[in-house]
């Protein structure tokens, strides 16, 4: 029996670290088939913003600027989302009373890699969550998407593969990473946190497990009660953290962006002499 | 803000010990200067980032006529959309901008014909002035009341310093200083003095302040009043032109004469042989010597004055040799031309005058400057885009030259996804650019929708162990009530602030650390929009056990009937119950919440405020903004002059007066933004 058990323990030894290759060789392959079938659904989003400064009840400046931000398509019908937080990063500085800063966006357009344009605007937003919905206006082909009622919840040091989609400077290219599952957070809601993150480039893009299929959209999740008083650059660490959010959860709130930009091409209708 | 903004190059002026003048002459000079200053108050249009944009202003000014004509700085009241003028006595008078001059920085105003006679100052020389004179500086500074510091002239001959080269000072182009030297005094000066006259003690006004490098400068009261005779009398100051460039003699190299640095390709002085390097010695038969900078502007106005069209005569030395040449001046023109916003495409342009088309090795009216492009207009957005800097030749196939062509070819503004091309050609550094702009109006702000999920109304904070211990609870973990919002279903289920819940359909609340704030809405939200949830906690020490319907969770403000309104340039939308709690406000308190106040707006300018809640428009209840709406809509149509909003700011509750300019039948729409100043 002790032999029986000494081979086996061998057997398993020896074979660990070919299956543990096999499983990389896996993952790699999954995650380039994710870059292969979804990343056409990653799009660049271009946003006209003017933000001003309210102090005391009064107005001061009022600076446009264009911005772009990551985009996933989810479905073919060009509803796309996005981290709220990118398209006002200036929320997050506000404070009660005193100076107020807000954004307001007056141009909302999907870029598609093959530089396609499509003027679009927002249906639906769930600061919440940090998901901003939004759709093209009027009919447009149909789009490469990421089908996120496939979903799989990983488990703590599993892999993950994220897209993302670099920038102009580099063709819009979208990008492949390969991370680990560090934590799955579990309150108050499921939020899959990876070991590492490409910065804020990353917000917005999907992300998949080892198996490519769908696990969620990368969000910036903040502590509730606002960033405190963010003396050093730890406290603006943990008072942010980019996150996976589940795709179940973003399939719930894209049901209602769904009903919101019906409701809205029905409004178009009606405005129309 | 030329005081400003040299005074902040100058660095930190050494204050000044005040002259000590004959305290009776003193006293009899501000007497007859006092009551013909006015304070005035400007919203000017400035131009940013492909907008037209308003600022408010401050300056000074005085009267130089019982019909109401005051004289102050172009950079005070150039580019006014509106001007009126508080008297000493307190009056507020509206005034109109009769014309302005950037190159002499002089503008004249005419305030309202109904209140002449109006007192009035006299000029005096500025040539009898010497170093060491008392002088009084007369204005408002700062926006205040009319006031007056003392000093004495400390220069007669004030120049620009070289000092700061390469940059220089200019105003709509034209370069401070090229035509004025100043008369530098010590008495203080600061923002909001500009265009206030300099007093000798025989009570005249003998310069009008315009800069501060520490010593404050005024412009001559005999170029000022010239300058402002033309303006009152045309509008404009007309002035020729030569193309010649001179510079003050290189030292060594004579002691007549002035060097001639740039001939301008193709203009009168070219055309009359004149070559760089040449000695100007004779001008009109005068002769011509410039042995240092301070001499030059004296000859630049000899020229600029000579009437447009005159064969003048140029005597010159060349090689030792004394040359004569004849030119026949040009109408010389504004440095640059009128700026205007053209909204549909996202760009502000101006036409290329003579001097600017010159500069740009261009002819005159050639082609349309782009000023200014908006991001994310349609301008900007083109492929490519248009730049600051080129310069439109043609649109549709049609050749542009002027800003009115322009205008006349451009597609006006189309709503909607779908704007008509047009194709655009552009110069940009010798490159001659094709690209499609698709012109048409913004698309509407976001109008999109919060997420809706269950929700109880009730605020909420995190049952800390130590809250928990204090209370005398035994849980681990939970949520107190602080707030109920009257009239909803928790309200009408019993829930009172302070109730502590600890179960929701049985299940923990898990929430024990302030980090966990978002755990019950969460719970909530799991649930359909309509369930009852069945809810336990502690009501002062007893168990609590109540059933509450869930409600869909409220709309955003972004969601809600706004109003905006163009002409006033401010936005107002229904209140909601929030902004009832957070405010503090009466539940049941009706109004209009102002959420946007332009800066410059009509609206900003009679001090309405983001957050303030109209109850009222002159006289006529406000109930949301559709009601706003319909008010504004008929106040539009009566054009009145003035308009009282009655709102409610905090606690308190005060009346508003807005004193419009409505556009004229071709006027421009009024349109909006931020700053102000004093000038």
């Amino acid at each position: 029996m002790r032999t029986l058990t000494a081979v086996f323990a061998l057997a398993v030894s020896l074979a660990a670290p070919v299956l543990a290759r096999a499983e990389e060789a896996g993952t790699r392959k999954a995650a380039r088939a994710a870059l292969s079938r979804y990343g056409p659904a990653l799009v660049t989003v271009r946003l006209t913003v003017k933000s001003r400064m309210v102090y005391e009840g009064r107005e001061h400046s009022g600076q446009e600027s264009t911005m772009e931000v990551l985009g996933t398509v989810i479905a073919p019908d060009g509803l796309t989302v996005i981290s709220d937080f990118t398209s006002n990063p200036e929320g997050l500085f506000q404070r009660e009373g005193g100076v107020r800063v807000e954004t307001e966006t007056s141009e909302v357009v999907l870029v598609l890699r093959d530089g396609r344009e499509f003027p679009a605007r927002f249906v639906l937003r769930d600061a919440g969550l940090d998901v901003a919905f939004l759709a093209p206006v009027g009919n447009i082909p149909p789009l490469a998407c990421v089908p996120f009622e496939r979903a799989a919840v990983p488990e703590p040091l599993d892999d993950l593969v994220l897209l993302t989609q670099l920038g102009r400077s580099l063709n819009r290219e979208v990008g492949v990473t390969l991370r680990k599952v560090r934590a799955v957070v579990k309150k108050p809601r499921t939020f899959v946190v990876p070991d590492a993150i490409d910065g804020l480039m990353s917000l917005g893009g999907p992300a998949f497990d080892g198996k490519g299929r769908p696990v969620g959209l990368v969000v910036l999740r903040r502590a509730p009660g606002g960033p405190g008083n963010m003396e050093s650059f730890r406290d603006l660490f943990e008072a942010m953290t980019a996150v996976v959010l589940s795709a179940a959860d973003v399939q719930e709130v894209a049901s209602q962006a769904v009903a919101a930009r019906a409701r809205a091409a029905a409004l178009d209708g009606a405005a129309t002499p | 803000v030329l005081a400003a903004a040299l005074a902040a190059w100058a660095g930190a002026a050494a204050a000044a010990e005040p002259a000590r003048a004959d305290p009776a002459a003193v006293d009899e000079a501000i007497r007859r200067v006092f009551p013909s200053l006015v304070r005035i108050h400007v919203v000017v249009a400035e131009f940013r980032d492909g907008r037209e944009v308003k600022e408010e202003a401050s300056g000074s000014g005085v009267i130089v006529s019982a019909d109401g004509e005051v004289v102050t700085n172009h950079h005070v009241a150039g580019r006014a959309r509106r001007v009126s003028c508080t008297l000493p006595d307190r009056r507020e008078v509206e005034a109109v901008l009769v014309g302005s001059d950037p190159l002499a920085d002089i503008a004249v105003l005419r305030l309202d014909p109904s209140g002449r006679p109006y007192p009035f100052a006299s000029w005096g020389d500025p040539g009898r002035l010497r170093v060491g004179d008392p002088v009084l500086a007369m204005g408002s500074p700062l926006a205040l009341s009319q006031s007056v510091t003392q000093g004495i002239v400390s220069n007669t001959a004030m120049m620009m310093p070289q000092l700061f080269w390469p940059a220089s000072f200019k105003l709509d182009g034209e370069e401070v200083g090229f035509l004025v030297r100043w008369i530098g005094h010590d008495a203080q000066i600061f923002p909001g003095n500009s265009g206030g006259p300099l007093v000798n003690l025989a009570g005249e006004v003998v310069g009008i302040n315009e800069i501060s490098l520490g010593l404050a400068g005024a412009i001559p009261a005999d170029l000022a009043r010239t300058v402002a005779g033309e303006l009152a009398r045309r509008g404009e100051v007309r002035r020729s032109w030569l193309g010649l460039n001179v510079q003050a003699m290189i030292q060594g190299s004579g002691d007549r004469g002035a060097l001639i640095s740039g001939v301008v390709p193709g203009s009168p002085a070219e055309k009359a042989g004149l070559r760089p390097g040449d000695l100007l010695v004779g001008f009109q038969g005068a002769p011509v010597t410039i042995l240092h900078a301070e001499e030059l502007p004296a000859f630049n106005r000899r020229v600029l004055e000579t009437p447009v069209g005159t064969r003048v005569e140029l005597t010159f030395l060349r090689d030792g040799r004394e040359r004569r040449a004849t030119a026949v001046t040009v109408e010389r023109g504004s440095a640059q031309g009128e700026e205007i916003e053209l909204r549909a495409w996202g760009m502000t342009v101006r036409e290329l005058t003579l001097l600017a088309a010159r500069e740009r090795r261009r002819e005159a009216c050639s082609g349309v400057l782009v000023t200014g492009v908006r991001p994310g207009s349609p301008a900007a957005e083109a492929k490519p885009g248009l730049r600051t800097d080129d310069v439109v030749v043609s649109v549709a196939g049609r050749p542009i030259r002027t800003v009115k062509e322009l205008v006349e070819a451009a597609p006006g503004p189309a709503g909607g996804p779908e704007r008509a091309p047009v194709l655009v050609g552009f110069e940009r550094q010798g490159q001659a650019l094709l690209s499609v702009v698709r012109p048409g109006s913004r698309q509407d702000g976001d109008r999109s929708i919060e997420a809706r999920r269950a929700w109880l109304p009730v605020a909420t904070q995190v049952l800390t162990p130590e809250l928990a211990a204090a209370l005398r609870i035994q849980a681990r973990g939970g949520v107190r009530l602080t707030q109920v919002h009257p009239g909803s279903t928790a309200d009408q289920a019993g829930l009172r602030a302070g109730d502590v819940l600890l179960r929701v359909d049985g299940q923990e609340i898990p929430a024990s650390r302030p980090e966990d704030a978002e755990v019950f809405p969460t719970l909530l939200r799991a649930y359909p929009v309509g369930s009852k949830v069945r809810l336990e906690g502690v009501r002062d020490g007893a168990p609590l056990r109540i059933e509450a319907e869930l409600v869909a969770s409220p709309p955003s403000a972004r969601e809600l009937a706004e109003y905006r309104d163009a002409q006033f340039e401010f936005a107002a939308r229904d209140l909601m119950v929030q902004d009832r709690l957070q405010a503090m406000m009466d539940p049941q308190q009706i109004g209009a919440l102002v959420t946007r106040v332009e800066a410059g707006g009509w609206a900003a300018v009679a001090h309405l405020g983001v957050g303030d809640v109209l109850l009222a428009v002159d006289g006529e209840r406000v109930d949301g903004a559709a009601a706003l709406k319909a008010r504004m809509e008929r106040i539009s149509a009566g054009r009145p002059s003035r308009v009282v909003f009655f709102v409610l700011r905090g606690v308190q509750t005060r009346y508003l007066e807005l004193t419009p300019a409505w556009p004229s039948v071709n006027g421009k729409p009024v349109r909006a933004m931020p700053g102000g100043g004093d000038r």
